[in-house]
């Protein structure tokens, strides 16, 4: 009895050490062996139902043409994937190919876990100039565009209407004077816009700022590029929004939380517009009840007729596994999908706008001159113009509002966040805000870009 | 017979032994060692010294300021909380010491919550109760007020998130009810017979007499609280404006998103010592006011 107990025990740890044992238990033993010439290799991201069900379509078509070729698709929701890939790239555990936010191409070393997609023998002439400028680090093309994507204006045109505005606003001006007519007629319930969080708010005041002075909110030497005078302009500028019945007056007077469910949008339509990135405006637009009311407008204007303030960065891009640099089988394969996807015409139609506009030529005229599904009215077409159409024209006047690496960085963006998000709960006045911004501004973004 | 036991002891210990050396020795030592590092680029550090540590007594710093609020906000959870778990926990163990009919059942419903734990199906389930159409503001707008915005200002969020805490008082309750079945009923007999009321005699006997067990359900909680993490993680998130970020998120933010072990590491010493200090100046005042009978 005592010795069986005794044999139990010795097995269950010589089991425990064997578990333990990674030597003895292979990462890849799982993965069915295949002939020589096949290849398998994995793909991640992230994304709402519409895009894994696009994305899995992809890959089956892809696999139907080419089937030497096997993709291992791991999808996954926004929340948690960043987390995911930074622990797996540190592991050597990242798939082979894998979708990426522009800015974690810097916060995550993407020079020691990402190839470079030159070697890759990629035809990058197919997409818009400079558009890998921003994914490339030390002449190395980290990531691969998928699509560009700029903060937009969407207005619930139910709620202007009710007010008596038949015309959508398009200047400052006619928003302040559009929420007061709203505010009037509501009883001061109802808001030419409503509630944005600091994100959304940072990016408004930027935007104003930056057709009022012409600059980037960070120098091209990495500083903050708006004066004290400045900011405090940018600051008055949103109280006389909130005080207008353009935003909410106070965020703690919603008792909602941000973002789209919040039933001042949903239900009750309260809140007249929304500024979010044309990639990602579908989130709100599905929760209203009727979403033909829903207007795709743009960026505001100090005077009419102006095209100013838009800010833009690559909306995801696909970075490949530096481990695949050893693997020629394996870039080959992902080369054969990454042409597969943007330029073959089914595939293109399968994804369509998904992942935002494409940029590479051949998917971006497939989908304009589709004759099965008109891509060029959903809200993100839309929005892709508008983004278009003000970028090019800042560039012209010589105004370059392309985002920062850094401007998203999970630290850095609190300097500017934190001090708004106070002051959209009255908890700091705009000096303090201002304050806390300017002294934190150039040292954070120093320290995160490993200065 | 009693010597061919005496190895069986060390045997059966040797899972437990294992599991803590893996589990918890190994990566107590080992995150001191990291938190004297900073990683200069995913495959080297440098030694630093005590350099982490300095970063987060200056205010300069943004993690300095950033772990200045989240110790703040801790500080917060724990002085409401701590006393909160124990005062109801005491009472409702009182009532219940009490034969009164059905005592089974009531036991059993306090101390469910505490079986269910502070898990996210739990955490959840409380962010729905205090969401604006949860069945709190409902309750609120049934009897005439009006709605609260839990989670949308600083105090209401983190009024929410020590509520979480006091609701799951079901073990606490369960060792002072231990204790007060221990009270010597002749103590009661005879302050009754003095004339002592209820009250007096709760203040004078009982308090006194379980004062063992205040000590050890109050370190305990102490211990505890500090550490919390899944409920402002799930509830809050740590807002709004930071109110809720408390020390244990901040780590989980640096170490685990941010990938800064290192400074990470260093964060969960200061808490160590924070709560080893706490600890320590509690069993030293306990000769001042804990009763041991015996």
């Amino acid at each position: 009895m005592k010795k069986g107990l005794l044999f139990s025990l010795i097995f269950i740890l010589f089991m425990f050490f064997i578990g333990c044992d990674s030597s003895t238990t292979s990462f890849n033993s799982s993965i069915p062996t295949i002939s020589s010439e096949d290849v398998t290799f994995s793909f991640s991201w992230w994304g709402t139902t519409d895009r894994n069900v696009a994305t899995y379509q992809a890959i089956e078509l892809f696999e139907s043409k080419y089937p030497q070729y096997k993709i291992s698709g791991d999808q996954s929701t926004w929340d948690g994937y960043q987390t995911t890939l930074y622990n797996r790239l540190e592991r050597n555990r990242e798939a082979d190919i894998f979708q990426v936010n522009y800015n974690w191409l810097y916060s995550m070393y993407g020079e020691y876990y990402f190839m470079d997609l030159s070697e890759l023998g990629i035809d990058f002439s197919h997409y818009p100039e400079m558009e890998h400028d921003p994914l490339t680090i030390n002449e190395k093309i980290l990531g691969l565009s998928l699509s560009e994507t700029g903060y937009i204006f969407y207005m619930n045109k139910a709620v202007y209407e009710e007010a008596g505005i038949t015309e959508m606003p398009t200047t400052w001006d006619e928003l302040i004077q559009a929420g007061q007519t709203i505010g009037g007629a509501s009883g001061g319930s109802k808001y030419a816009i409503g509630r944005l969080d600091a994100q959304q708010v940072s990016i408004l005041m930027f935007s104003y700022l930056s057709q009022k002075y012409g600059k980037n909110l960070i120098s091209s030497n990495n500083k903050l590029n708006f004066s004290r005078e400045e900011l405090e302009e940018g600051f008055a500028f949103i109280n006389t929004l909130r005080s207008n019945n353009v935003l909410i007056p106070n965020n703690t007077n919603d008792t909602h939380t941000n973002g789209p469910t919040n039933p001042n949008w949903v239900i009750y339509q309260n809140y007249g517009g929304i500024l979010q990135w044309n990639t990602a405006v579908s989130e709100y637009e599905n929760e209203l009840p009727d979403t033909s009311n829903l207007v795709t407008l743009g960026m505001f204007q100090q005077n009419e007729g102006e095209e100013l303030g838009m800010y833009k960065k690559v909306s995801m891009a696909l970075a490949v596994s530096k481990r695949v640099e050893n693997d020629p089988a394996k870039q080959q394969a992902i080369k054969t999908f990454i042409e597969f996807i943007t330029t073959d015409p089914e595939a293109i139609r399968i994804l369509g706008v998904d992942r935002g506009v494409p940029s590479h030529d051949t998917a971006y005229n497939t989908l304009l001159n589709s004759t099965t599904t008109d891509f060029t009215s959903t809200r993100e077409w839309e929005g892709h113009v508008i983004v278009q159409t003000l970028f090019n024209n800042q560039l012209e006047e010589d105004i370059n509002l392309y985002i920062h690496p850094y401007y998203e960085h999970d630290v850095f963006r609190r300097i500017y966040e934190m001090p708004i998000e106070k002051f959209l709960f009255n908890q700091d006045t705009a000096a303090q805000a201002i304050n806390e911004i300017i002294n934190k501004f150039d040292s954070t973004l120093a320290q995160v870009m490993g200065g | 017979m009693v010597g061919e036991k005496k190895w069986l002891p060390y045997v059966l210990l040797i899972p437990w032994g294992l599991g803590f050396i893996i589990f918890k020795f190994y990566p107590f030592l080992n995150s001191f060692y990291l938190s004297m590092f900073k990683k200069t680029s995913p495959f080297t550090s440098e030694f630093v010294w005590f350099q982490n540590y300095a970063r987060l007594f200056n205010m300069d710093d943004y993690y300095g300021e950033q772990f200045l609020n989240s110790l703040k906000a801790t500080a917060i959870y724990v002085v409401f909380a701590v006393p909160l778990v124990l005062i109801v926990s005491l009472l409702i163990a009182y009532i219940l010491s009490k034969k009164i009919k059905g005592v089974g059942f009531f036991r059993t419903s306090f101390y469910i919550p505490t079986v269910l734990g502070a898990n996210v199906a739990v955490v959840l389930l409380w962010r729905e109760l205090f969401e604006s159409y949860g069945l709190m503001n409902q309750g609120l707008e049934l009897i005439g007020l009006s709605q609260a915005n839990w989670f949308g200002t600083p105090a209401g969020a983190m009024t929410t998130i020590i509520a979480l805490r006091v609701w799951q008082f079901g073990s606490t309750m369960i060792i002072f009810l231990a204790a007060l079945k221990n009270v010597p009923e002749s103590l009661y007999e005879a302050a009754t017979i003095d004339g002592a009321s209820k009250i007096k005699q709760f203040m004078v006997i009982t308090v006194p007499m379980i004062t063992p067990v205040i000590l050890f359900n109050g370190v305990m909680r102490l211990v505890e609280t500090f550490q919390v993490f899944t409920g402002p993680r799930l509830i809050t998130q740590g807002g709004p404006i930071n109110a809720t970020k408390v020390i244990n998120m901040l780590i989980y933010e640096v170490a685990f998103q941010n990938r800064d072990f290192n400074l990470g590491s260093a964060m969960s010493w200061i808490l160590f010592l924070i709560i080893m200090v706490f600890t320590v100046a509690i069993f030293r005042s306990s000769r001042y006011w804990v009763y041991y009978s015996d």
